[in-house]
């Protein structure tokens, strides 16, 4: 495992890259796609794990943080999914350039699924696409995040609640969402996206919800080929000290092409 | 400002990232920077502030870094046996002789929240190279004037008995069989009288001590509680202790954080000034200038 620097020197991004290790290495690489906000600071671990695991099944993997996030360089404040689908081209050729891979699936959780696909829309080198939970609708993912970080303000188990609104009045749940960042995740939309382009897709879903129903139909409509997993382990991506062991387990074993 | 990441320790099985100033190496008479980890939090800390930090106190010419316990974020198991609170002053130590190795360090000021600032604290009582300690959030203890804030305001408000009794009914009617409660991980904190023989020492040795609070911290709901716990205890003026009233445990909203972070660097300067104004320190005048690492980077 190394973790490293990369990119653009004035803007240099972090990732962590794990070779394989098992005396069968695949041709194909994995790039991980973080999802946004309090969401990345909770799937931090559980991709790590991840990436270990796939390494251990022979893949070359790369985790990394897009501009103003983690690690990478960027102020919180700079962010921008616009970059970030560019962070993820980035990633990917930076892990082909390392490697020698020509191929690459992408795995994204919430926000990061549809970076993913936007991504893939993009290249003729991605295999799989393994979309975790993925923000269908950003328009109705915006919403939620407001009404959550409203409803965080007056929380009488908070101090001092209610919270008169800060000048910082751009941000949701303690991280910045300019208003500019509001609007281009308002027109994420995987229902009416272009067509996947991936030889496979695994959509993983921790819940099913009308919105998950609605992804599923909309992917059958389009004679795409995917698979819908159902695993609900919803909270062990919470701040709770325990993995999403199985959601693990199972996903790399689709990648493995193995029996779950 | 440069940043990089290393692994180090044994077979590198820790990583860490470390934000210098663009000169490179500590200088003599600047302490370098440790952030430590918030539980299981990875070393970008709550809400990033530990970036925040680091690339703020790098700003203004101290070298910082970040980094991950074993087990925790990027940093691998190691093969040893001893206790989770043995093991993370063993690592901490790693990692300053790390920043000496690389960067000449030879005095640090370790940081951190939560279980972070009880690290701080044990790796501060029994190592010498350790000037300062900035305890966000760290151990406390009740006082009469806690429990009398605490409990006061529950015996004569109506709301409250109605909210008690509804939950008392409900169990009742539920045959005892309540809603399990979600334990949160427990932190154990040293025993009062040996956190006090702590900062005795801590102060007999000229440390300073930088003590934050926040409304969200269990056992702790006034400004001077701290004094007052350790009232016995003459800090020389060493200690600032200061009371987020406003700020939650993890101080999720912005402006509680770049109070934060303003009040720590402030800190900083205040105790490390007089050095850096001999070495005549420009901070950085481009928030946006960068000088990043390419590459990957080999172990220590």
């Amino acid at each position: 495992m190394h973790p490293y620097y990369f990119g653009d020197s004035q803007r240099p991004l972090f990732g962590v890259y794990h070779g394989p290790r098992s005396h069968l290495i695949r041709n194909v690489g994995v790039v991980m796609c973080y999802p946004a906000g309090q969401e990345y600071m909770h799937s931090h671990r559980a991709f790590q794990h991840l990436s270990a695991m796939l390494s251990k099944a022979g893949f070359h993997v790369m985790r990394f943080d897009y501009y103003g996030t983690g690690d990478s360089s960027g102020d919180s404040k700079e962010v921008d999914i616009d970059l970030w689908k560019s962070n993820i081209h980035v990633a990917i050729e930076e892990l082909k350039d390392s490697s020698g891979v020509k191929r690459v699936v992408l795995i994204g959780r919430r926000l990061g699924a549809a970076l993913a696909v936007a991504a893939s829309i993009e290249r003729t080198d991605i295999t799989d696409l393994v979309l975790l939970d993925p923000v269908v609708n950003g328009k109705g993912y915006i919403d939620q995040l407001t009404a959550m970080h409203r409803s965080m303000l007056v929380d009488p188990a908070r101090p001092r609640a209610p919270r008169v609104q800060s000048s910082e009045a751009d941000e949701l749940l303690g991280f910045p969402f300019p208003e500019e960042m509001r609007s281009a995740i308002r027109q994420v939309d995987l229902l009416h996206s272009q067509i996947f382009k991936a030889e496979r897709t695994f959509l993983i879903i921790s819940e099913e919800t009308e919105e998950s129903a609605q992804l599923c139909e909309a992917l059958k409509a389009a004679s795409l080929q995917f698979n819908c997993h159902v695993i609900p382990e919803a909270g062990a991506w919470g701040e709770k000290a325990v993995l999403p062991s199985e959601t693990l387990r199972i996903i790399t074993s689709l990648l493995a092409k193995e029996p779950i | 400002m440069m940043e990089k990441a290393y692994q180090f320790g044994k077979d590198g099985y820790l990583v860490g990232i470390v934000t210098e100033p663009g000169f490179g190496a500590c200088k003599d008479g600047l302490p370098a920077v440790l952030l430590l980890n918030a539980g299981l939090l990875h070393r970008v800390g709550p809400y990033r502030v530990h970036v925040d930090l680091a690339r703020r106190l790098a700003s203004v010419g101290f070298v910082a870094f970040r980094f991950d316990l074993g087990g925790v974020g990027d940093s691998q198991l190691p093969n040893s046996s001893g206790s989770f609170e043995d093991r993370a002053v063993g690592e901490i130590q790693e990692a300053m002789n790390f920043l000496t190795v690389r960067k000449g360090a030879s005095e640090f000021v370790l940081m951190g929240l939560c279980s972070g600032a009880l690290d701080a604290h044990r790796v501060a009582a029994v190592d010498p190279r350790v000037s300062g300690i900035a305890l966000l959030d760290g151990y406390t203890y009740p006082t009469w004037r806690y429990y009398l804030r605490h409990y006061g305001p529950r015996v004569v408000s109506f709301t409250r008995w109605k909210q008690f009794l509804k939950r008392k009914w409900s169990n009742i009617l539920s045959n005892g069989r309540e809603a399990p409660v979600e334990q949160p991980l427990t932190l154990t904190y040293p025993p009062k009288e040996a956190a006090k023989l702590d900062l005795e020492k801590l102060v007999q040795r000229g440390v300073n001590l930088l003590y934050i609070y926040t409304s969200g911290k269990d056992l702790y709901n006034y400004r001077d509680q701290l004094k007052d716990v350790f009232r016995s205890i003459d800090f020389r003026g060493k200690l600032q202790l200061e009371y987020f009233i406003d700020a939650d445990h993890t101080f999720t909203l912005l402006a509680d954080r770049n109070r934060l972070v303003m009040t720590i660097c402030d800190w900083m300067q205040a105790h490390y000034r007089p050095v850096m104004e001999q070495m005549a320190v420009e901070p950085e005048r481009s928030p946006q200038s960068w000088t990043g690492q390419r590459g990957k980077v080999a172990p220590i």
